[in-house]
């Protein structure tokens, strides 16, 4: 199958009008049964069915339309190995079905709901005074406009309450915080993780309002952070609210090889066999101070990062329109010359033998702007976010990166640790149903 | 190491004529021959000599054997940490491995393929690269770290002497005649030379940004300096000390070795992943070889007759390049991250 996004047709567009009580079981089947079967297996009506979306190419009039889908189906969720879309939300809830069956139809319903907002298509009409059935804050027909639902799961979910506690990922664990870190509860942890991401603020916005009210007996947002991404100025990888360039050196989501090793959880023992094709999540909220920031010399903030500002490119190229896809290479440097050896990127990975297996994740991160503190300081920062197959790698990386250079600029208050969930297999499959399955 | 010492110190003695003229050595881009080689290589009839390429993997920890004859790898044997520089005897019996992360010169037997003993640097040394004197007496030892040169006595296994140089030395490499050794100083921007019958500094040239390769033309009286941060390649006459050109040569030389005739020399361009190939009659940039695309990392080159290595450090490939037709000819998988490349003739 391919793992292209997918091109809403015109016949799947035009919409069939259906039964509203049956209508988000049986959307699933809409392309199926609307006689485009070649195109359904070709990815090209939703929801199709994909190894995990990744970078594609983007086709400009189909992304501002919000005509172009990506895959809800497949051994992994989308919004992992995804490139990027604009704009986000982390919304992190607890959990509050009563038993194992009401988190089964939690779920049930998260996926249904997921499937139908990521493939879009024409709500149900409902009885005169009837609650609507859709806001129609995406107009007539919800587009689909890259939406991808990733869902995750907390480690505070395996706690008593739903009999879970022998399936917990082996690795997951609730968020310590690092040194320097100033946690604030309100803002951190989670049962459960939606990740919303999508070309357009009013999508990811419509996304987050479907779910919350189509699962609203089942849990209840904890706490929330919105992210966007900013378009390449003027080339390449985005910058962030400190003016580098972010997230950078990554796994390539299209070399298989490389993503089975470094982020997708593998079948077999320590972790329970149901996490398979998943992988585990960080998010972290991490407050940068910009007016304090941007009063150090270029030459200074450089030195911090390990990277060239207006490249992005490593210490070495310094031309200003040198590649930021040259690889950082620190091995003829061994006193930090050129490339400090406390400098964000070098303590992220050093590239010694010894931290070669804890120095690779894949970095998927937005950036956020709130309301200011008390006392009338912008809030504005990072919603870190990466996945990895170990949840220790991440760990020993920002262990790495307690006493970076960036300290004083950053303040992290808030995230947590998840697991993703491996992929919605197909219309019979929902989210966990792995591990709810379980006895 | 008493064995070893024992066994190295016969295999010392003077070797036929031949032999020695076999012995090419390549060391980080430093290449120290005899100009008699060609001649001796078309006397034996053998166009394409059978030959080892030894690899360090700086990231897996181990070395890759290659038979030159079909490019194949037939060993990967661990070594010690952080594997940088690596050297082969004149005789082919040894090859010396900077131990980066371990400061030590491991001394790998190229007959067991095995570790045979290991010669302790003081700590924080962080050797990178090594040369040896052409008849493989000394080892010289570029200790990034520790801003000095280790010569070790390769009969005892001693470290003779360390000779503070310049800031963050890299790279090293030794005249023909042994006199001389020069020392590419990253972190100073400069090439210090060591008067190898005293073991002092006689000189200090100014290089650009940066240097982080030095080789020499087989009749040792010219040095070519790679400069990774200002992107050139400096040309200086050894006698004289006075740089006779500074020649713009990729995004990020690396590394630079000189064609046995002397008539080329080839520079590993780390951003560009890119060789460059410099005409030593003209001084000027004569051909770029495509090696791969950005994350390539062309990191070190060591050339023969008929064939340039270069190990691909993000790759994790040594490539093989033919001098003639600048194409490359295979491209071989090796380890993780590889850094050093040196080649032994007499295999």
């Amino acid at each position: 199958m391919s793992d292209k996004p997918s091109r809403i047709s015109e016949d799947w567009r035009n919409g069939v009008v259906v039964g509203s009580r049956r209508f988000q079981r049986r959307s699933f089947l809409l392309g199926a049964a609307s006689g485009v079967a070649g195109a359904v297996a070709a990815g090209l009506v939703g929801p199709g069915v994909a190894e995990g979306a990744s970078k594609d190419d983007y086709n400009l009039e189909e992304t501002r339309a919000g005509l172009r889908s990506f895959p809800f189906y497949g051994q992994h969720q989308a919004g992992i190995a995804t490139a990027p879309q604009t704009a986000a939300s982390f919304l992190a809830f607890d959990v509050t079905a009563a038993n194992r069956a009401e988190l089964t139809t939690l779920f049930r319903a998260l996926t249904r709901r997921a499937a139908f907002l990521t493939a879009g298509g024409t709500p149900p009409p409902v009885p005169p005074n009837s609650p609507p059935s859709d806001d129609r804050l995406l107009g007539p027909t919800v587009l689909p406009d890259d939406l991808t639902v990733t869902v995750a799961l907390g480690a505070s979910l395996f706690d008593g309450r739903y009999g879970l506690g022998a399936l917990k990922p082996a690795q997951l664990e609730t968020m310590r915080a690092f040194a320097h870190d100033d946690l604030d509860p309100a803002i951190s942890h989670g049962d459960l993780l939606v990740q919303l991401c999508a070309g357009h603020r009013d999508t990811v916005g419509h996304a987050m309002l479907d779910i919350l009210a189509h699962t609203a007996g089942g849990m209840r947002l904890r706490w929330r952070i919105d992210g966007f991404r900013f378009p390449p100025r003027p080339v390449g990888i985005p910058r962030d609210w400190m003016g580098f360039k972010d997230g950078i050196t990554n796994p390539d989501p299209d070399n298989t090889t490389q993503m089975n090793q470094e982020v997708w959880v593998q079948p077999g023992p320590p972790e329970p066999a149901w996490t398979a094709g998943g992988t585990y999540q960080v998010v972290r909220i991490i407050r940068m101070f910009l007016d304090k920031w941007h009063t150090v010399p270029v030459e200074e903030q450089e030195r911090i990062f390990g990277r060239r500002k207006l490249s992005g490119a490593p210490m070495y190229a310094t031309s200003p329109t040198a590649s930021d896809e040259l690889d950082p290479i620190y091995t003829n440097d061994p006193q930090g010359l050129l490339t400090a050896l406390n400098c964000h990127i070098r303590l992220a990975n050093p590239q010694t033998p010894e931290t070669a297996a804890t120095s690779a994740i894949l970095r998927r991160s937005y950036q956020y702007d709130r309301s200011p503190d008390v006392e009338g300081n912008p809030d504005m920062g990072h919603a870190f976010c990466c996945f990895q197959q170990q949840l220790a790698t991440y760990i020993a990386m920002q262990t790495r990166l307690e006493d970076e250079m960036l300290v004083p600029y950053i303040s992290p208050n808030g995230g947590g640790y998840f697991f993703a969930l491996p992929g919605v297999r197909d219309a019979h499959d929902y989210y966990g149903r792995g591990l709810l399955t379980q006895p | 190491m008493r064995t070893l010492r024992h066994s190295h110190s016969a295999a010392a003695r003077p070797q036929p004529r031949t032999l020695q003229w076999l012995a090419l050595l390549v060391s980080l881009g430093m290449l120290a021959v005899t100009g008699s080689l060609a001649a001796a290589w078309s006397a034996t009839g053998s166009t394409i000599p059978d030959r080892s390429i030894y690899v360090t993997n700086q990231l897996d920890n181990t070395l890759s054997v290659i038979d030159g004859s079909n490019d194949k790898v037939v060993a990967t044997v661990p070594v010690g940490t952080s594997p940088a520089g690596v050297a082969v005897s004149p005789d082919g019996r040894y090859a010396y491995i900077a131990e980066g992360g371990a400061n030590a010169v491991s001394v790998f037997d190229t007959g067991s393929r095995t570790i045979a003993t290991s010669v302790p640097l003081p700590a924080g040394s962080g050797p990178r690269g090594v040369a040896l004197s052409p008849k493989g007496e000394f080892l010289y030892v570029a200790d990034s770290g520790s801003d000095r040169v280790s010569v070790v006595d390769t009969a005892t296994l001693r470290v003779v002497a360390s000779v503070p140089v310049g800031r963050q030395p890299v790279s090293v490499a030794v005249t023909p005649d042994g006199g001389s050794a020069y020392v590419a100083d990253a972190g100073s921007d400069d090439v210090s030379v060591i008067d190898t019958r005293t073991n002092r500094i006689i000189g200090v040239v100014t290089a650009g940004q940066f240097p982080a390769g030095v080789a020499l033309t087989p009749d040792g009286g010219s040095a070519y300096v790679a400069n990774e941060l200002s992107g050139d390649v400096t040309v200086f006459n050894t006698r004289s000390g006075a740089v006779e050109a500074t020649l713009p040569a990729g995004t990020s030389p690396f590394d630079v070795a000189t064609s046995p005739d002397g008539l080329w020399v080839y520079v590993a361009d780390l951003g560009s992943g890119e060789l460059v190939v410099i005409d030593t009659r003209v001084r000027k940039v004569v051909a770029t070889v495509s090696i791969g695309p950005y994350g390539t990392d062309p990191f070190n080159v060591a050339a023969t007759d008929d064939a340039i290595y270069v190990t691909n450090q993000g790759a994790n490939t040594l490539a093989v390049i033919d001098p003639r037709t600048h194409h490359v000819v295979t491209t071989v998988s090796v380890g993780n991250s590889p850094y050093g490349v040196a080649v032994d003739p007499v295999s």
